[in-house]
Formats: C-alpha cells, structure tokens, sequence
C-alpha cells in the first residue's frame, strides 16, 4: 500500500526542514547557514512531489479527488511557498509557520490516508479536474501563507507591542497571487461545470462557500486599498477569511446547508 | 468613516425594501424578464447610470458613489446574502421570505442590482485617461460586471429539460422542470448505450448494511488473484468473472452483460478454519450474496461504480433532417440547434444492457457574453498574479 510509504516521506521532509531551520536560526554567517535553508527545504518539497507522481502512476489517476490527497497536494504547495518566501526574504518566523502548517496536513494524512476510495467517476474524467484542483490548492496555500503573517502581525501587535504594518503589507503583497489564483480555480470550475454538468453556477453548497470565500479576499482587498479601514481591523479581516476558505475547503460536510452537495467527498 | 455613511445606508434601505416587496409580492420573478425585456432592462439600466454619471460626475456626493467605500458596501451586502445561502439549506421548498431559495428573493436581486450600479459608476469614473492600469482595472472589473449581467438577465431565457431515449427509439422532446413535455428543435435515436464499471470492491459489513471501518483498510479492489486484508480478516480469491450469473450447481461465466460482479473467495480469520463461498453484487439477473463471518458481519461485493457511460446516437435536426452519427458522454457533450446536450443518467437496473439513456439538454443564449465575461476576469487575474499592491505606511 503506497499510504504506508508516507510516513519515510514524512521522516525525510521533517529531518530536511529541522536541519535546514536550524542553520536558519542558529548559524547566522557561515555559508552552510546561507545555501542549506535553501536547498534543503526544495529537495523536502521535490520529495512530497515525487510521492505525489507515485501514487498518480500508481492510481492511474491524479491524486486530486479524496481529502487525503488533497491535503498532500497542499502540503506540497504550503512547502514550496514558504521555501519560496524564505528564498525572497529570509524570514525565520514564515518558515516556522509554513514548516509547521506542512507538516501538521502530513500528519493528519499518515493518521487518516482514507486509501479506500481509489475511483475516479465519469465527471471527474476530465482535463480541467487537474488544473482546478491545483489551482485552487495552491490559492489555499498561498492564502494561508498571507494568514501566517497575518497572525504574526497578530502577535507583535499584542504581545510584542511593536508595529506590525510590515506584516500587513507582507501579507497582502500575498494576496494579490492568492486571489488571483482563487478567481481562476472558481473560473475553471464554472467552466468545467458548464461541460459536465451543463450550469456553469448552480449555487452548489461548495459553490455558494466558495463565492463567499472569493468575497471576503475582494473585500479585504478593497478595504485595504481604500485605506478606509483600520490596519488591525485588517488583521482580523484576513484571520476571518482564512478561517472561511478553510470551512469551504474542509468543513462543508458537517454543516446543514451542504448534505447533498455534489462536492462533498 | 463618517462622511461616507450614507453609502451604508443604501445596502440597508434597499435590505428593507427587499424585504416588504417580499413578503407583499412574493419571490422575484426572474422569468417574466424573459426576452425582449431583459435587454431592454439592461439598456435603460446603463442609459440611467451613465446619464447619472454624466449630470453629476462633479457633485461630492456622487463622486463618492464610485469610491471605495460604496464598493464595500455593495461587496459586504452581497456577501451577507450568500453567507446567508452559505449556512440556510438551499432546498427550494416553500418558506417565509422564501428562505431556502434565497436566490429567488427581492433581496438577492437588489444585491446584485447594487452590486451591478456600484460596478458600473467606478468604471465610468475609471474610464478615462486610457493607460494600461485603467485598461486593467476595465477588464476585471467589466469581466466582472459583464458575467454577473449576463448571467442574472440570461436566467430568464435559458430553457432546461431532461430527454429519456429509449434504445432503438426516436425522441424529440423533453420534460421540463414542471413535468410537461417541451418540443425541441432535434431529435435523437439511440443506436447504443455503453458502460463500463471499475472493478468491485470488498467490504465488511454488520446486519444493518454499514461498512465496518476496520483497522488498516476498510475495503479492497477485486480481482483475478487478489491476496488481501480487510481488518484481520485475509481474503484470497479463488476465482473471479466481471459478468457472471450464479446458478443453483454452476457458474454462467459469460452473462452478456445480463451478469454481475461473481467472486469465489476463502477468508481465514485468525486460527479459525476457513470460510469459502461465492459472492456478488449482484445485477439484474440474480440479487446480491454474501459470506456469513460471524454473526454480525458479512463480507460482500460492494455495488459497481461506473467508470464511463455514453450513448451512440443519430441526431436529427430541423434545419438538415440528416441523421448525423454521435457519441455523446459525460464531459463529453453535443451541440445541435442551439441546445447542449448531455449525457446525464441511464436505466441503472439493467447496468450494461440499459434500456434507455438520459440526457440533460440546455439552450442558454446569453452564455457567450457569460464567457466572455469569464475570460476577461481570467485575463485580469492572470496579470494580478504578477502585481503589488501600494503599501500602507507606518
């Protein structure tokens, strides 16, 4: 069973990721300290990736349909952004928590693979199933990256008592190619939807969480730019938007509105 | 914040109009805007904003229609109506204020309406000098407005029926969502319908039918040869047909699709002596068997799932009347006439010898402008991708 093999992964992308923040935060002018946070955080991500293509060959099928494999595909994307982030900034405190984020989706994986569901229906047989869901998976991991630094800014505001106003513009310099990207998955599914389904909108639970979701980015997008709103009160906007892209992504099932969602899986 | 209030005392004046035309009139009905109306609506609609526009462009109070704290305004009223169909059930059943069809109500409507309103006047405003920053914002913001329009206003026009062909037969009408018959512009006869399943799954199951999530994995693939476990349970598969009926002393391997998934399975469990026996999913032929365990669990073949269906049809249209050959499945639609059709169900009790195909066909003649509003959105997402915002200062 390739489930089984997650946890080797999950041992190497840890054991890659502490020794590479352990250069990060502790030897500070050696050349190690400069190329190993770097280097070894990619080759944890080109790991996750090579798992992923496994159990695509595997599966005969992308790895894109039950939670599980979504939660890899976003593990990896939360990797490579951070890794991303850190090449372009350094931050120690953004590969903390992107580190941390990665791994907690890994674990929740190794604890429940849900290997079982292994078909692909006629519906999801189609070209646009990949680019919608990687899109979408990485608009998540982006936005969560923007939530990160948001809850830093969090912290420094009323813990550290410091100005944090660079932690709401890193945050919403993260927005821009987070919402982007959430805008073009949203396309590509009313699109595909037209194809399978033959609505392109049919306020769908998952649909109508999804349009709520896109809504708050635009409004925190606008609030920002209008500079009408407070900075901490944009804080807290984008914390309360994560919180929802989160319940469209994994909590719909439990909620009322969405027992006969076709997204429910 | 102050000077702007008024901007949000329109989402709320319209919240309470909304809501008694509600409850006088009813739901919004969308479909007496069927065309020429909607077009007309939506000219005089951009006749007034942009007469509007042109009066009073240099009044403070209009300006400030098209500035950002209007456009939160109309984001935050739409917004709280879909939280509101993000956490009421969406069923359509009949409720007061018709909240379980939000998107039928007066409500919804002005949102959009507002929505729409606030969209427009900040593109005017926009509109000039043409540089390419204004060139953007028109086409994300326009994409915006455009597939909003096109498809609030299309609703009224679009028709949707489901066509059940018989094999063999000629249809050329569909049920509609009030259950009458609607004459369509084609018809089809289906030559042939085609399945095909993914192979069965084992399960454990108790006495009420639920699947027993076991340790380790709760079900299996099946197969010729398979050697698994579910649980502590190991199963070993003796013998395996896709399309076999079991008689009373023998096995009908090849069922012409009349069969169904048929295993011959041994399952030890622990030091207890084997169980062997067949099992199937059973099909139209014979109903499905299962392996006693203990005496609450069964070991079965869970139902086949589909790994395609389409149907060979001959399509005949008004303006040719030449049967024309197509296939037809799903993610795999047609188009004929104006109309799409699909493929959308089958006889599910016949499986592989299905006596009829189900299609969903749909004439919606406002979609091109909907996709075009959706490629200019794309288009403006994609160079968001590479854009900054301008930064707050400390």
């Amino acid at each position: 069973m390739i489930w089984d093999w997650l946890i080797v992964f999950f041992i190497a992308f840890v054991a890659l990721w502490v020794t590479g923040g352990l250069f990060l935060f502790y030897k500070k002018n050696t050349v190690c300290a400069k190329h190993l946070p770097v280097v070894l955080p990619l080759i944890a991500s080109i790991l996750l990736l090579v798992f992923i293509v496994i159990i695509w060959i595997q599966y005969n099928r992308p790895p894109m349909k039950t939670m599980a494999e979504t939660r890899l595909l976003y593990s990896f994307f939360v990797s490579l952004i951070t890794w991303f982030i850190v090449v372009k900034t350094r931050s120690s405190s953004m590969y903390l928590l992107g580190f941390v984020m990665a791994s907690v989706f890994l674990l929740v994986d190794i604890a429940k693979p849900e290997y079982q569901s292994k078909n692909l229906m006629p519906a999801l047989q189609s070209v646009w199933f990949v680019p919608h869901v990687v899109i979408y998976m990485a608009a998540y991991a982006v936005l969560a990256a923007a939530c990160l630094s948001a809850l830093k800014g969090m912290w420094n505001l009323y813990v550290r008592k410091k100005v944090f106003v660079a932690d709401l513009n890193f945050a919403m310099s993260l927005i821009y190619p987070g919402f982007a990207l959430l805008t073009l998955g949203m396309l590509l599914g009313a699109i595909w939807a037209k194809i399978a389904w033959g609505n392109y909108w049919s306020f769908d639970p998952k649909e109508t969480w999804a349009l709520l979701t896109w809504l708050f980015y635009l409004f925190t997008m606008h609030a920002y730019l209008g500079r009408k709103l407070s900075s901490k009160t944009l804080l807290w906007l984008l914390a309360l938007s994560f919180i929802v892209l989160v319940i469209t992504w994994m909590g719909i099932r439990y909620l009322p509105a969405a027992s006969h969602s076709i997204h429910v899986y | 914040m102050r000077k702007y209030g008024f901007v949000w005392g329109i989402p709320l004046v319209l919240f309470c109009i909304g809501l008694l035309l509600q409850i006088l009139l009813g739901d919004f009905r969308i479909d007496a805007l069927a065309f020429p109306r909607n077009v007309l609506l939506l000219i005089q609609f951009i006749l007034i904003v942009v007469a509007a526009h042109v009066l009073f462009r240099k009044r403070n109070w209009f300006k400030q229609l098209s500035q950002f704290p209007t456009a939160l305004s109309s984001i935050a009223f739409f917004g709280a109506i879909v939280m509101a169909m993000a956490f009421i059930p969406q069923t359509y059943e009949t409720s007061f204020a018709s909240i379980h069809a939000l998107n039928n109500t007066w409500l919804f409507a002005f949102s959009l309406m507002y929505l729409l309103t606030v969209l427009l006047l900040v593109q005017l405003r926009r509109l000039f000098p043409l540089n390419r920053r204004n060139l953007l914002f028109f086409v994300g913001h326009f994409g915006l407005w455009i597939a909003i329009a096109a498809s609030a206003l299309g609703q009224s026009d679009k028709r949707q029926g489901i066509m059940t062909v018989p094999v063999g037969e000629l249809v050329w009408y569909a049920g509609d969502n009030s259950g009458k018959n609607m004459e369509l512009p084609f018809a089809l006869k289906l030559e042939r319908f085609q399945l095909e399943n993914h192979p069965a799954k084992f399960a454990i199951i108790n006495t009420h039918g639920d699947i027993c999530e076991l340790k380790g994995n709760s079900m299996h693939e099946a197969g010729q040869g398979i050697n698994c476990n579910i649980g502590s349970y190991v199963i070993q598969v003796k013998s395996y047909y896709r399309d076999a009926v079991i008689m009373s002393d023998s096995i009908v391997p090849e069922a012409m699709g009349y069969g169904s998934d048929v295993a011959l399975v041994e399952v030890s469990h622990y030091t207890d002596n084997p169980i062997t026996g067949y099992i199937s999913n059973g099909g139209p032929m014979q109903s499905s068997r299962f392996l006693q365990l203990g005496h609450d669990t069964m070991l079965v073949l869970l139902p086949p799932e589909p790994s395609y269906f389409g149907s060979d049809v001959l399509l005949y249209t008004q303006s040719g009347l030449i049967a024309s050959p197509q296939h037809i499945a799903v993610n795999a639609p047609i188009k004929a006439e104006g109309w799409y059709i699909y493929q959308q169900a089958y006889d599910q009790n016949s499986g592989k010898n299905a006596r009829f195909s189900v299609f969903l066909v749909v004439r919606d003649p406002w979609l091109p402008l909907v996709y075009i509003g959706i490629v200019m959105m794309m288009l403006a997402a994609i160079v968001l991708l590479f854009q900054k915002p301008k930064y707050r200062v400390e």
